[in-house]
């Protein structure tokens, strides 16, 4: 009987050790949890999206990194603006001049396609003084939008609150292969009447456009003639001429002997500049500037 | 029995232990060097060039981004002829970075609707392109060669 007592006893000891242990990793599972859940969301647990809540930011500032642009209706005016229009009165196209330095770019805008693109993406200007898109022509001027530090816009709205001092363009690079100089030039002279209307401080120069290569004249696809583009750049100087606005023949630095683009100079497309090309046009703009 | 029950459960509490630290491992690279990665695995794309504020305002603040939800940030891309572009992020917090994720996305729709029916290799890369989100790092990369790309940059994590 005293062996039975003890071995129940020695039993319900061991029953109670046993209960213990197991209350007790429960315990600790149970503490292991919460530290879990403390450090994320139930949502997060299980897997499901919701809107996160607001935090502060915790890290340091990116200085270099821009600040929030302004809002439209409040930006200011950033470029100087001149009195009065100067008159072509050098005549077109406009001669050479003294060398200007880069800052003078801080007082231009760009505006056209990709080639006028590459001016900002290759870092040769300040992007924010490039008003341009892949594929722009002439025919979508007026409902293409462009990206600008004021956000993405068309190039009259973003000129209209830039106000620069110069507006240089240069489309029809984009279009030659299927649109006709005659509606062309058509929809180029109302698109200066526009920036007339809208900023009338403002110099307008058109630019002639580039050559292309050998290859690209006879290209199975979108073949384009630089005696087409020659035809399009002399109707050009006579729009310019009519609607008395300068015009700089930036494709005489980038033609050569056989009045084409040296290969050497062109993206593999024989259209698109290299990005060394864009310094000789640029340093052919800075030394035909108009005063 | 019961005593293996209990080795069991006290197993099962260890586990729980190192699995519940709150403490992540997952790597925090610099977003240039994922950058470097990216560009490296490609073969076929041409030569780059680095973002710099200006370029970062027009290219991306136009559509959101701003200083103060970064912790660092690295971007290249190909000049105007070409769509390539390897932009990464790393967002403060988990709200900027869904903020990033829509901007870059909306950049991304716009360079599509760019290049559409101007040039169809453009297009295709821009096809293939997304735009990802490890963390708070965010990422937009548009590349000739998608898969490579996205190898490497996962290599970074």
């Amino acid at each position: 009987m005293a062996d039975y007592y003890t071995t129940k006893k020695r039993k319900k000891r061991s029953g109670y050790r046993i209960g213990i242990v197991i209350f007790g990793s429960l315990l600790i599972f149970l503490g292991s949890f919460v530290m879990y859940m403390r450090d994320t969301t139930l949502e997060d647990y299980l897997g499901i999206e919701t809107t996160p809540s607001v935090t502060e930011p915790t890290g340091p500032d990116v200085t270099e990194l821009v600040t929030e642009p302004t809002t439209v209706q409040s930006q200011e005016p950033e470029l100087p603006v001149t009195s009065e229009v100067t008159e072509p009165s050098a005549g077109n196209p406009v001669g050479e001049s003294e060398a200007v330095d880069d800052s003078y770019f801080d007082n231009c805008v760009f505006v056209g396609d990709s080639i006028t693109y590459g001016l900002g993406s290759y870092n040769k200007v300040s992007a924010k003084n490039v008003y341009a898109s892949v594929g722009m022509n002439i025919s979508k001027i007026d409902t293409t939008t462009v990206e600008t530090e004021f956000g993405e816009m068309t190039v009259i709205e973003a000129l209209k609150l830039k106000k620069p001092q110069y507006v240089y363009i240069m489309l029809g690079s984009n279009g030659i292969y299927w649109l006709s100089n005659d509606a062309m030039i058509k929809m180029y002279s109302s698109f200066i009447d526009e920036i007339k209307a809208e900023l009338p401080q403002t110099e307008i120069i058109v630019l002639s456009i580039p050559p292309v290569t050998a290859d690209r004249e006879v290209a199975s696809e979108s073949p384009i003639k630089n005696s087409d583009i020659d035809s399009y750049n002399d109707e050009l100087l006579k729009m310019a001429n009519d609607k008395n606005v300068h015009f700089v023949d930036t494709h005489s630095c980038l033609v050569n002997s056989e009045g084409k683009l040296d290969t050497d100079m062109a993206a593999g497309d024989g259209y698109h500049f290299q990005a060394d090309t864009y310094d000789i046009f640029l340093n052919y703009i800075k030394t035909h500037t108009v005063k | 029995m019961k005593k293996i029950l209990a080795f069991i459960l006290a197993g099962a509490m260890a586990v729980s232990f190192a699995a519940c630290s709150g403490e992540t491992t997952t790597a925090q690279p610099a977003c240039s060097d994922v950058v470097k990665a990216v560009v490296s695995s490609q073969t076929e794309m041409e030569q780059t060039v680095e973002c710099n504020s200006d370029t970062f305002e027009v290219y991306y603040s136009s559509y959101g981004i701003t200083s103060d939800m970064l912790d660092d940030y690295s971007a290249v891309y190909t000049g105007g002829a070409y769509a390539d572009e390897i932009a990464v992020f790393k967002a403060k917090t988990k709200e900027d970075a869904g903020k990033v994720k829509e901007a870059l996305e909306a950049r991304l729709e716009k360079r599509s609707k760019d290049f559409e029916g101007y040039a169809p290799e453009e297009e295709a890369k821009l096809a293939e392109a997304e735009v990802t989100a490890k963390g708070n790092y965010v990422m937009l990369i548009i590349v000739p060669d998608i898969d490579s790309a996205d190898k490497a940059a996962d290599s970074c994590f």
